[in-house]
């Protein structure tokens, strides 16, 4: 008997499984065959199936009259997806103009303090060139020569604009990431004129 | 298991709405609100929560209709997206439990009124929908949730799996348990 108990204790574990149709075949035709000898089991199972129909035999509970109006109004004061992504195109574009200027800006900026040093870097490729060819020469003479007299008298210069290079860089930075705040900001207020614009602002308020 | 595939039809409505026709969505919305309002309302037990998370359902859906895969079913879609704001919504509030006094107040009209069904037999009827209900409203709400898919929806154990992005064997343990402890809370049926 006690036998019997502790199969029905392990039998019943199994039966919302069993009723679900998840069991592996071996274990369904165990328990099928269980269920013959034990009304017990039977009983217990039957219940799990009443209470499927009952779960699934629950009333529909009709919503409130207005319901598909509020819904309407609310949609209605959306963006169209056609609208959203044009707006989405209108920040890209903020964003990447406003990008392209920060890049702009400290690369200029790195060029501007690196130059003296690049023009002296550069006078062996210069001098290469002047030997190499004629038309070189004739073209680099001019602005070869100018460039490093120009290099060279503002070479004492060279520490003093570093230096405020330097000390301007992070200013350069803030600048630059201001303007592409500036720009999406630009590209987010030319959107929402157009959708108020095209929205009228008493609809869409939430339904108490 | 497949996932079933929309009807031409509603491709073609969910074409127009992302064109910019709003009379497109209403059609959509008008075809499966119902079902939505009565699966929170099983999941929420309450009649405004309900009703205010059905509009925001259709708003999200209707915000977020880019990412819409063309071909699926939207209700399918929209059920997904009905839960997740179920669940987020419960987690913002603990709501309490649906009592059998609360539920016979919701004013719903509950017993079987449809000829040939005895006065008796209506009332018992009732009587077993509204503890059925009761005891739903009182399991946790990831076992509520699986529950109400599975027998108010009718969706599959898989399908359940999908819409709630959880493992196939916790959506079984949550089922199980969730009838088990019904059945404590009913007694017999």
């Amino acid at each position: 008997m006690s036998e019997m108990k502790n199969g029905c204790s392990k039998i019943k574990t199994l039966l919302e499984p069993y009723f679900e149709g998840v069991l592996p075949e071996a274990q369904e035709r165990n328990l099928a065959a269980h269920l013959w000898q034990c009304p017990r089991c039977a009983a217990e199972l039957e219940q799990i199936q009443r209470l499927s129909l009952a779960l699934g035999a629950l009333p529909q509970i009709e919503p409130a009259r207005d319901l598909l109006a509020s819904i309407s109004a609310r949609v209605a004061a959306l963006p169209t997806p056609a609208q959203r992504r044009l707006s989405r195109g209108w920040r890209r574009l903020g964003l990447t103009a406003g990008l392209a200027f920060a890049l702009v800006a400290l690369v200029s900026f790195g060029l501007t303090l690196l130059a003296p040093a690049l023009v002296v870097q550069a006078k062996p490729v210069l001098a290469f060139f002047a030997r190499t060819s004629h038309t070189l020469t004739a073209w680099a003479s001019g602005s070869y020569h100018s460039v490093l007299i120009t290099a060279d008298a503002a070479k004492p210069l060279w520490p003093a604009v570093r230096a405020v290079g330097l000390a301007a860089a992070p200013v350069i930075a803030v600048y630059g990431v201001a303007q592409m705040l500036f720009l999406a900001a630009v590209a987010w207020v030319i959107r929402t004129r157009r959708h108020r614009s095209m929205v009228p602002c008493h609809i869409g308020t939430r339904r108490s | 298991m497949a996932e079933a595939q929309a009807s031409p039809e509603e491709t073609v409505l969910i074409r127009r709405c992302l064109e910019g026709d709003r009379s497109a969505f209403d059609t959509l919305v008008n075809h499966c609100y119902r079902g939505i309002y009565d699966m929170l309302y099983q999941m929420t037990g309450s009649r405004d929560d309900a009703s205010d998370l059905t509009q925001e359902t259709f708003v999200r859906a209707y915000s977020r209709l880019d990412s819409f895969e063309l071909g699926r079913p939207f209700l399918s879609w929209v059920r997904r997206i009905a839960t997740n704001i179920c669940i987020d919504h419960q987690r913002r509030r603990k709501s309490p439990a649906l009592s059998l006094d609360q539920a016979a107040e919701t004013g719903y009209e509950l017993a079987d009124t449809s000829p040939g069904v005895s006065p008796e037999a209506a009332l018992e009827g009732s009587d077993r929908a509204l503890r059925v209900m009761s005891a739903v409203q009182r399991l946790p709400e990831n076992q509520r949730t699986v529950v109400v898919l599975r027998h108010v929806e009718g969706l599959s154990l898989e399908e359940i799996a999908r819409a709630l992005r959880m493992p196939l064997g916790t959506v079984k343990v949550n089922l199980f348990r969730a009838r088990q402890r019904v059945r404590e809370l009913v007694g017999e049926l």
